[in-house]
């Protein structure tokens, strides 16, 4: 096996908006190159601060993240694009007030590259996004945007796409198409993580999972396992079915 | 013996204003310090209240509404009630929407009573302002500093039951509320209407202070004019805020002390070193460091000499 | 009754420039900046102390061109004021602004108070109270329709140059924002900061680029201030409250908001004096501004934020 640098590698992160009040407790995991990681947890586990604080939108009060053996941790949010890092946000991915085009143009002018050698693929790769391409991106349907906002996330060329809940308001179809085109991404050579609050279509897609709860990773396994195991079923059970306390405790004792 | 009579005279009159402005200053803490209303218009406030109590209270004038010949009590509390009904107008209009509406707001309102008070003559004496303001008790103790030492303890005593009352008001469950909305306004919103009410409360009680203050001074010097009422003072009132500290009411009345004595021992040394004809341009100077001392404290102390940090972060 | 609204829309270009500025600041850096007024009474100045050392080195940058009052000079001018009010801007931020921002939007606007009386004060002090004038050239109304039909419509050749300039710098102002690339990455600051971050665009860069374009236009606005009207130190507080009606009519972060609620606040302030009187000018904007607020506070165009 050659030895290369894991695409991502968090190191025992600590982050939060208030300082002294972490919201990533102490978290550590590995992306691997070409991989697709998914990270799973109950609602306010952080798994959109881990993300927002691995591309610098949260502040880091301790640890380290590496892409691709280089020390990201400091990097200013806006840097990132430039390292190889892009995040597709939650909901709000889009600007409302520009076209599919230009948003698509400006994110290429940014990273001062080729707007027609940077748009030609993607377009290829989302051709109904061509279509729409002189439409407001205010104006597109949830799917629709979430397709311009992964769109947008590749014009810049990443090795690592992140993407923040991005089944977020879509139907299962719609959640599908988006899962199916980030298949197509890791096909074209690109890592990807992912968080995701639907368990089931992130497990379908990604190779491997993280359960977060509070703050810290919990269990890191293949996806086919974890479908399998009980304790991700009663983690998620006992959130949704209205706090069950024996089932929690009964969760962390795994710990 | 003169010159300790004259340097009384001086200090009761720096005291009497001292105290004044802390009243206002107390109000605008209520409204800024504890509610984080930023009000721009102080100066329009004042004026409401000074321009009330004098135009209730001073006898038949030819060119001008007057001659209801009050007494001077009622006068102070008139004024404080329609300044009040000023503050509930402007609240209910802006305390709904984004934060600086407020501001704008209040800064329009100060600027349109400006131009009322400046050209509306046959209400309020136009650029001459009122004169004649009736002076409490004046037939009784004459016009020296008997009298002025009288007018400082009725205003001291002011200052003392605004002080008192404001510490139990924001100590009390009232109290306890307003500060659970400044500190967390998204929890707070949740309350819906409620909060809405609380600061209009706040909003309204900090313009009946303001309106107090305003005809108090109105009183003490016994004219007023729109010149009287200019942004500098709104200026003045909020630096005293600033450097006591926002959000403590002890701060409050003591940058009044600081600021106040600062300004005016500034503008005695312009007098006295600065030949007469460029004494305007001193004037200009004086305003400048004002402004600097706003901003100097802004950046280098934002919680001002007594005021908690938190209180600092809006 | 024509005249109205040309008069209306002339002291509109002035309010509609100074307007644009302060929306954009708004919107992007997100507070009110209560001393953006003395940046257009700083820019007219400026112009006022280049044209005059121009003048000073050759007669001929004094020399009328056309049917206007003005020279070469302080044209040449009015660019080295809007350039050195930029910096001016700038450098206001630098030592000031931006050390408290982390205080949060109130914090900065007690701080632009502040800067407000420091920087009209130091005007007062530099240039005395006494109002100015750029040329001492009188100028001539040109009537473009005679009386009979409305009332008649004048322009002086200065406000029709003036009015023309305005559309000038708008248009340009629009087509900026609308297809280079820092005019959209100010667009999509304005709109969505974190998303801006993630797409690569540096914060600092917007906002400094902010300050220095609503500094240089401010000068400009200050300059037509002083062709139309007059200089005064209190310029800038005394356009404040409509430069703030204007925006607020106009929607936050509106550029077409800013020019349209600023014209519409010029008329508001030429009908009232026409018939109320001058005095009340400045409560025009006052009562446009309340009624803006009861009724549709976004404004016409809506907020940006």
């Amino acid at each position: 096996m050659i030895d290369s640098a894991p695409a991502l590698a968090i190191e025992s992160l600590e982050a939060g908006y208030e300082p002294g009040l972490s919201i990533v407790r102490g978290t550590s995991l590995n992306v691997q190159p070409g991989e697709i990681v998914a990270v799973i947890g109950p609602n306010g586990a952080g798994k959109s601060s881990l993300v927002k604080a691995v591309a610098g939108l949260v502040p880091i009060s301790s640890g380290r993240n590496l892409l691709f053996g280089k020390d990201i941790t400091k990097t200013p949010a806006h840097r990132m694009v430039f390292e190889g890092l892009a995040l597709v946000p939650q909901v709000e991915n889009v600007f409302v007030n520009l076209s599919v085009a230009e948003n698509l143009e400006l994110a290429a002018a940014i990273v001062k590259a080729n707007r027609q050698e940077r748009l030609k693929p993607v377009y290829a790769m989302f051709p109904d996004l061509y279509r729409q391409r002189t439409d407001m991106a205010g104006r597109l349907s949830g799917g629709q945007r979430q397709m311009l906002a992964v769109a947008r996330g590749l014009i810049a060329r990443p090795k690592l796409l992140i993407l923040d809940e991005p089944s977020a308001g879509l139907s299962p179809r719609m959640t599908e198409q988006v899962f199916g085109k980030l298949r197509e991404v890791r096909a074209s050579g690109v890592t990807v993580l992912l968080v995701e609050q639907n368990v089931k279509a992130a497990l379908a897609l990604a190779d491997r999972a993280v359960v977060l709860v509070e703050g810290k990773e919990r269990i890191v396994a293949a996806s086919s396992e974890l479908l399998q195991d009980n304790r991700v079923a009663e983690l998620y059970l006992g959130r949704y079915l209205n706090q069950s306390p024996g089932r929690r405790s009964g969760m962390q004792e795994q710990t | 013996m003169q010159l300790l009579l004259g340097w009384l005279s001086y200090a009761s009159f720096f005291l009497v204003f001292a105290t004044i402005f802390a009243i206002i200053t107390l109000g605008l803490n209520l409204q800024w310090g504890f509610t984080g209303l930023f009000n721009v218009g102080v100066a329009g406030f004042v004026a409401i209240g000074a321009y009330t109590s004098a135009l209730l209270t001073t006898p038949k004038a030819a060119d001008r509404l007057a001659g209801f010949g009050w007494p001077v009590v009622a006068g102070l509390a008139a004024a404080t009630f329609v300044t009040g009904l000023a503050g509930l107008f402007v609240g209910a209009v802006a305390l709904r929407l984004r934060r600086d509406y407020l501001a704008i707001t209040t800064f329009g309102i100060a600027v349109a009573i400006q131009v009322v008070a400046n050209n509306a003559t046959p209400l309020t004496g136009g650029p001459f302002g009122v004169q004649f303001i009736p002076r409490p008790l004046q037939a009784w103790l004459g016009t020296g500093l008997v009298w002025t030492s009288a007018y400082l303890a009725l205003a001291l005593v002011s200052l003392g039951l605004v002080y008192l009352g404001l510490e139990k008001l924001v100590h009390s469950p009232w109290g306890r509320v307003l500060r659970a909305i400044r500190e967390d306004e998204e929890a707070a919103s949740s309350l819906g209407k409620r909060v809405f009410l609380f600061r209009l409360q706040s909003f309204v009680i900090g313009a009946m202070l303001m309106g107090l203050g305003g005809a108090l001074y109105a009183h003490f010097l016994g004219f007023i004019a729109p010149e009287d009422f200019l942004p500098i003072l709104t200026f003045q009132l909020w630096a005293m805020l600033i450097v006591g500290g926002a959000g403590n009411n002890r701060g409050a009345m003591v940058g009044t002390l600081v600021v106040w004595g600062f300004w005016t021992a500034a503008g005695g040394v312009m007098r006295e070193w600065i030949p007469q004809q460029e004494q305007a341009r001193a004037a200009a100077l004086q305003v400048v460091l004002i402004g600097a001392l706003i901003a100097a404290t802004l950046v280098l102390r934002p919680r001002g000499l007594f005021g908690n940090f938190r209180n600092s972060r809006l | 009754m024509l005249q109205i609204a040309a008069d209306g829309l002339i002291i509109g270009s002035v309010i509609a420039l100074g307007a644009i500025g302060l929306s954009v600041t708004m919107s992007i850096v997100r507070f009110s900046n209560f001393s953006h007024g003395e940046l257009l009474a700083w820019g007219a100045y400026l112009a006022l102390m280049v044209a005059s050392v121009l003048s000073a080195m050759h007669e001929d940058f004094a020399t009328p061109i056309g049917p206007f009052s003005f020279g070469w000079g302080l044209i040449i001018a009015t660019m080295v004021a809007a350039a050195m009010t930029a910096m001016l801007s700038l450098l206001l931020d630098t030592i000031l602004f931006k050390k408290v921002r982390k205080y949060g939007s109130m914090t900065l606007v007690i701080a632009s108070f502040g800067a407000a009386l420091v920087l009209r004060n130091l005007l007062l002090f530099w240039q005395g109270g006494v109002p100015q004038y750029f040329s001492q050239n009188l100028q001539i109304a040109i009537p473009l329709l005679p009386r009979r039909v409305w009332g008649g419509l004048r322009f002086t050749p200065d406000q029709l140059l003036v009015l023309a300039l305005t559309l000038a710098t708008v248009s340009a102002l629009h087509l900026f924002l609308r297809y280079s690339v820092l005019g959209r990455s100010m667009r999509a600051s304005a709109i969505n900061p974190a998303l801006a971050q993630v797409t690569g665009i540096d914060p600092e860069r917007i906002l400094r680029a902010t300050w220095l374009i609503s500094g240089a236009l401010a000068a400009v606005a200050g300059v037509f201030a002083g062709i139309t009207v007059q200089l005064r130190p209190t310029m800038g507080v005394d356009l404040l409250l409509p430069l703030f009606a204007a925006v607020v009519l106009g929607g936050i972060g509106s550029v077409w908001g800013a020019v349209v609620g600023g014209l519409l606040i010029g008329l508001a302030e030429s009908a009232s004096v026409t018939l109320i009187g001058a005095q009340y000018r400045t409560a025009a904007a006052f009562i446009v501004l309340i009624l803006i607020l009861l009724v549709k506070p976004k404004g016409l165009f809506g907020e940006r934020i």
